[in-house]
């Protein structure tokens, strides 16, 4: 076999996957494995609030899930929260930016002027009387997910952008009250009391292990959720 | 099986680094960064197989096991009736005119992708390399 032949293998290959007729546009491949792991690493989430007695209820936006960094908006698929009770608690969104504490709270700014003053987090738990066009302040932020599908080698530049959401989420102190939705990951050095996660396809075992330390003094709990 | 020997450095180049550009070219830009830089692999030779063999890795994400798995989660937290849309809106998501809806599920092809990978891997054949330490990473960016 030559090298021109393996080409020619390789070029049919995506060719063919790729062709007309499936229906999927080729370059959003990429784009749609991450919301794949993302919806993943979602249901998990919800399992979790689940299993300390809440419950998810479906809200189908005509819109599907939000894929996109931005505001809040109603019109996208989202998933309400309600306690026993059935008493509406929190809404769970995807692709959704709050806007950091350097903005509202040492700023003092009322909205955020430029887009450094809020961040996107794959999956968040958040206040419900957020409507569409707004961001939640960080402190109605409840749960924040960060999902990499990655392969194996996770970055630790990965390590510093997920310790860089907390610093706009929370201040370090203690003690800190709960936040009214909690999946109970012992939150205790943070201000407010918003869980953090990162969720990861790869290496999840190990960087339990490696970030362990930062992690556990900035209240980051490491998620091995594979495909 | 392929012959080894009518490899030469320069062809293992060559496939890696057209397989690099196919990949990018079909939206997998952030995954084929991520395994490129991940690669330790000293010889070109190992360099292609590793990069194939992490690249289905990835790929798993799309396969019909994964996503009846997602599936079957999201059915222990919601009625078992309840069927959770696997559409997802892209792009200019406070513009909704404009913005792509896609299902995902349409997107279980890229998962066909694995069974040609598998195939090219085995033409490549084994590795005859020992091991030895990473000196350069032929993984890099093409």
């Amino acid at each position: 076999m030559s090298s021109a032949k393996l080409i020619s293998d390789i070029d049919n290959a995506f060719n063919t996957v790729f062709g007309t007729g499936h229906g999927i546009s080729p370059s959003l491949a990429g784009k749609a494995g991450a919301k794949l792991y993302e919806l993943k690493v979602l249901a998990k989430l919800l399992i979790e609030l689940k299993k300390v007695g809440l419950q998810p209820t479906l809200v189908v936006g005509n819109n599907g899930f939000k894929g996109s960094p931005g505001a809040i908006n109603t019109s996208y698929t989202h998933i309400e929260i309600l306690n026993r009770a059935g008493q509406h608690l929190a809404n769970v969104w995807t692709d959704t930016e709050f806007v950091g504490l350097s903005s509202y709270q040492l700023s003092g700014y009322s909205s955020p002027f430029n887009s450094g003053e809020y961040h996107e987090l794959d999956i968040m738990v958040c206040d419900k009387s957020l409507t569409t066009g707004q961001r939640p302040r960080s402190d109605q932020v409840y749960i924040g997910v960060e999902c990499k599908h990655w392969t194996s080698g996770v970055p630790k530049k990965l390590l510093r952008e997920i310790l860089g959401v907390r610093r706009e989420l929370s201040f370090l102190n203690s003690p800190a009250s709960p936040q009214p939705v909690s999946i109970g990951l012992g939150v205790s050095k943070s201000t407010p009391a918003s869980e953090l996660i990162f969720a990861t396809s790869t290496d999840g075992i190990k960087l339990q292990t490696e970030w362990a330390v930062p992690a556990r003094e900035f209240d980051i709990k490491i998620w091995d959720v594979q495909v | 099986m392929a012959d080894l020997q009518s490899f030469s450095e320069a062809d293992y180049q060559e496939i890696l680094e057209y397989l690099r550009r196919k990949v990018r070219e079909f939206g997998f830009s952030e995954a084929d960064d991520a395994i490129g830089d991940s690669i330790t692999s000293t010889e070109t030779s190992d360099a292609v197989r590793e990069y194939i063999k992490r690249l289905i890795e990835y790929l798993q994400i799309f396969s019909n096991i994964s996503i009846a798995d997602t599936e079957k989660m999201f059915g222990k937290v919601f009625d078992s009736k309840i069927e959770v849309p696997f559409w997802v809106a892209i792009d200019s998501p406070e513009q909704l005119e404009s913005s792509r809806r896609i299902n995902l599920k349409d997107y279980q092809h890229c998962g066909e992708l694995v069974s040609h990978l598998k195939k090219i891997l085995e033409d490549l054949g084994p590795s005859n390399t020992p091991q030895s330490f990473p000196r350069q990473r032929p993984g890099r960016k093409p």
